[in-house]
């Protein structure tokens, strides 16, 4: 996993490419919550993400969470296919604020 | 079907939920309003039909299910449980046992007998049923399931839903994903299943950022599953997860109580309750909403506790009847004992072959440890006798704890007596309390198991004969009500069982006539009273014309004798006219290993069990006291048998400036003294039975390898106290006076 960061303003971007699983669940949830903790937006570019499982969706939820809680902006600004996968078998778009796409 | 298998481990289950059932039924014939008993035997008979559903064994399902039918009324007050159900419920127990053996070993076939008693019992339970609905009328009516889907509780009482999907609650345990289950896998397997109506994935488990362990697994799900698939496949799904999950399945058309019970069941997620009741199409939104407004201006009244709050809300809803009250107690009760069966079992569930090898290793470690001892002693290296003993120390330890894991308490054997208390006296007309000391009283497992029979024997023949007809005991000023007590102690490395009644005692005239009938004793002979009684247990003593249905008293006691021998313990009985018997059983704790005391004889050693031991003596010092004549010993003014082991076993004599000891022994309450050579000290006795040929041996019980390799004898105490007393009498109960004055000049 590699996450980019860079930040404009009050804005941070990370873009995550790679496994968002167990392996990286760790290293996944200090990085993210280290930047939010600087900024008051975040922006996740997700398109490189290859794998994921529960464990990197709870790191994401987790992050959700802590936005709602805070009352920052979280932004799933792009997204993999296979994410999208777990996003629609948990049923989260509303929680991620996404629109639930268009099903073939 | 092997031991490993799962259709075992629902066996085993199954025998400790239906013992459980008992216990609770049995208990409410005393206190018929405890909710907790209900629901333990409620518990009992719907956990043996999901187990059984799940592998298919239809039979009991379809049994149980229609028993869960009439207790599920019973829980909710809507059928008393006079004593004539309760009877119904206990054979109802005695019919699972079967069944369940039957489904899950296929060797096993059912006594057409038992099975027209399960008909039967089934046949009565919907008689019970159909009059209740009858006499319920209109108001079940309107709800009554018009299209069944598989599966649905059509029989259950109560409001049902309308809901017309499964619902599943998913609760995911901390260690799901480090034991390299994904929760997604599971979803994706109900995707496969059917149609997921609606699925909430639950977040408010995740804690803080900082509290939270990313390896952990926090994820909760709620699903509204629309399938025609079985229950049974359902449940597959969560075959490998079923441990550390929390796993809720209702199907559809469910009674209200179920969606209660599970909102009542997810302490954390009450700020939920609302989405999911609506989700569950149990009550309408408006319901929901009125409901929580009103919680929350309470809550804003009373800051309070998470547990407090959906207290309230359950209240809210009673009050404003959108629940039955109860609906919401039931629910209640089973959330407390849900958390209470928690507590309970944490049991680990072991092979006893597997144990028996491990203390086998363990007797024979202990062997090759006394060997090594010896052998560097002799070595007289200080810094390794050191570390030997300090091994020789764990070893003990080792040995203690293994043999510890055999033990078990013996309260399980006694509350077995309940049931049998309960039916015989019925049986008989009898009124008879069972009272219970010492449950927590452990011995070997193998003892308790053999030592079921016996008592059950004595029970019987306590509740036959020794307890009289209500209406004699009134006469005889006695309390109409028998009482027959069943006690457990330990007594000086041995394990005391009593079994007391208080009912008419022993007839000593009859035995006497009887004895003399059948030439046990002859006319000459003087016997004391507790010799008398004690006559019960000689062999041939019972007779055909004894025998009622039941029992007949002194029926079959030489055989109680004779299995308790076989357990190394022995039998005695004690009895007083008009105020009851009592038999104890004093058995070995083990069977395996015992602390021994090493003496010598010559050259050959021997072992007394430690715990028989009561002095030791110099024999020279007390014979130039003058406290020694012919065969006597006076220790303290009591008088005390005593014999030679030297001539006992014909040994030797090897040279006369030996400086003999004795030990005094103690078996019961006599006492005897063993002269020998040398007393070598304490001993770790592995004990090896001997072969079939030493079988009539009177004096010795077995034999142990020495750390030398050499082999040592172990005495059986019991066998030569018996044998020393009856060679020279029981001089304490002749009182001591009578032989005081020979051993005075």
């Amino acid at each position: 996993m590699q996450i980019k960061l860079s930040q404009n303003g009050d804005t941070s971007n990370a873009q995550i490419e790679g496994e968002l699983t167990i392996y990286t669940a760790t290293e996944l949830k200090e990085q993210l919550l280290q930047e939010f903790g600087k900024c008051k937006q975040l922006q996740l570019d997700l398109s490189g993400v290859e794998e994921v499982d529960s464990a990197g969706m709870q790191i994401l939820l987790l992050v959700r969470k802590q936005a709602i809680a805070e009352e920052k902006t979280l932004t799933l600004s792009k997204t993999s296919e296979s994410l999208e996968c777990y996003i629609d078998l948990f049923n989260l778009w509303d929680f991620f604020q996404l629109n639930v796409p268009e099903k073939a | 079907m092997t031991k490993e298998s799962p259709q075992y481990t629902f066996l085993l289950e199954s025998r400790e939920l239906l013992d459980e059932m008992e216990t609770s039924l049995l208990a409410l014939e005393n206190e018929p309003d405890n909710s907790e008993l209900i629901n333990a035997v409620f518990r009992a008979i719907h956990t043996i039909k999901g187990t059984g559903g799940v592998f298919g064994f239809d039979s009991i399902v379809e049994f149980t299910h229609i028993a869960e039918s009439v207790l599920d009324k019973v829980r909710d007050g809507e059928i008393a449980l006079d004593s004539d159900l309760t009877a119904d419920m206990l054979k109802t127990k005695d019919c699972l046992e079967v069944l369940v053996e039957a489904a899950v070993d296929e060797s096993v076939k059912v006594d057409p007998a038992l099975q027209a008693q399960a008909d039967q019992l089934a046949q009565r339970f919907s008689e019970i049923i159909a009059q209740e609905a009858s006499e319920a009328g209109e108001q079940t009516d309107q709800n009554a399931p018009e299209n069944q889907a598989p599966e649905t509780a059509s029989s259950e009482s109560g409001k049902k839903s309308p809901s017309d999907f499964w619902h599943i609650s998913l609760r995911f345990g901390p260690d799901s994903l480090r034991n390299g289950f994904d929760p997604a896998s599971i979803v994706h397997f109900l995707k496969q299943t059917g149609e997921i109506v609606d699925l909430t994935t639950l977040v408010n488990r995740i804690p803080k950022p900082a509290d939270m362990d990313p390896e952990s697994c926090y994820l909760g799900f709620e699903v509204s599953l629309r399938t025609e698939a079985e229950r049974s496949e359902i449940d597959s799904a969560f075959e490998f997860v079923q441990d550390d999950c929390d796993i809720v399945i209702i199907p559809p058309n469910s009674v209200i109580s179920r969606y209660i019970d599970l909102i009542n069941n997810a302490p954390d997620e009450a700020e939920l309750l609302g989405e999911i009741l609506i989700k569950s199409g149990v009550l309408t939104a408006d319901d929901i909403q009125d409901a929580l407004n009103s919680q929350a201006q309470n809550e804003l009244s009373n800051e309070d506790s998470n547990s407090a709050a959906r207290k309230r809300l359950g209240e809210v809803l009673v009050e404003e009847n959108k629940v039955e009250q109860v609906v919401v107690d039931a629910a209640l009760d089973r959330q407390k004992q849900v958390r209470s069966m928690k507590t309970e079992r944490k049991y680990l569930r072991i092979d006893a072959s597997k144990l028996d090898s491990l203390i086998n290793l363990v007797g024979e470690l202990v062997i090759a440890g006394a060997g090594t001892s010896l052998l560097v002693k002799n070595t007289g290296d200080s810094r390794l006798i050191e570390s030997t003993s300090l091994m020789s120390r764990l070893v003990e330890e080792i040995r203690d704890s293994s043999l510890r894991l055999r033990m078990v308490e013996i309260g399980e054997t006694f509350n077995r007596f309940n049931r049998v208390v309960r039916d015989l006296s019925n049986e008989l007309g009898k009124d008879i309390r069972l009272e219970i000391e010492g449950k927590e009283t452990e011995l070997d497992k193998t003892v308790v198991e053999k030592v079921g029979d016996p008592l059950m024997h004595l029970v019987r023949n306590a509740i036959d004969h020794g307890i009289e007809m209500p209406e004699d005991r009134t006469s005889a000023g006695k309390p109409a009500q028998g009482t027959l007590k069943l006690n457990a102690y330990h007594d000086s490395g041995n394990i005391v069982i009593e079994v007391s009644d208080d009912g008419k005692g022993l007839d000593k005239e009859k035995i006497l006539t009887k004895a003399l009938e059948k030439n046990i004793i002859t006319h000459e002979q003087t016997l004391s009273d507790h010799d008398i009684y004690r006559l019960i247990f000689h062999p041939g003593f019972s007779t055909a014309a004894a025998v009622t249905n039941i029992s007949g008293r002194g029926v079959g006691m030489d055989v109680v004798k004779q299995n308790i021998e076989a357990l190394r313990g022995t039998v005695d009985v004690t009895s007083e006219p008009g105020k009851g018997s009592t038999i104890s059983i004093r058995l070995p704790l083990t069977l395996a290993i015992i602390d021994g005391f090493l003496v010598s004889v010559g050259k050959v050693s021997y072992v007394v069990p430690l715990d028989m031991v009561v002095e030791c003596l110099e024999f020279t010092d007390l014979e130039e006291q003058g406290l020694i004549q012919h065969n006597y010993l006076n220790m303290r003014g009591e008088v005390v048998p005593f014999v030679r082991l030297r001539s006992l076993f014909g040994e030797e004599q090897t040279s006369q400036d030996v400086h003999e000891n004795i030990i005094i022994v103690r078996s019961g309450n006599l006492k005897a003294g063993l002269i020998v050579d040398e007393l070598l000290g304490e001993f770790q006795t592995v004990i090896k039975p001997l072969g079939r040929l030493f079988k009539n041996l009177r004096s010795i019980s077995g034999s142990t390898i020495l750390g030398s390799g050499e082999v040592a004898m172990i005495l059986d105490i019991a066998g030569l106290v018996e044998q020393i007393t009856a060679l020279y009498g029981n001089v304490n109960e002749q009182k001591a006076a009578a032989a005081a004055p020979a051993l005075s000049h």
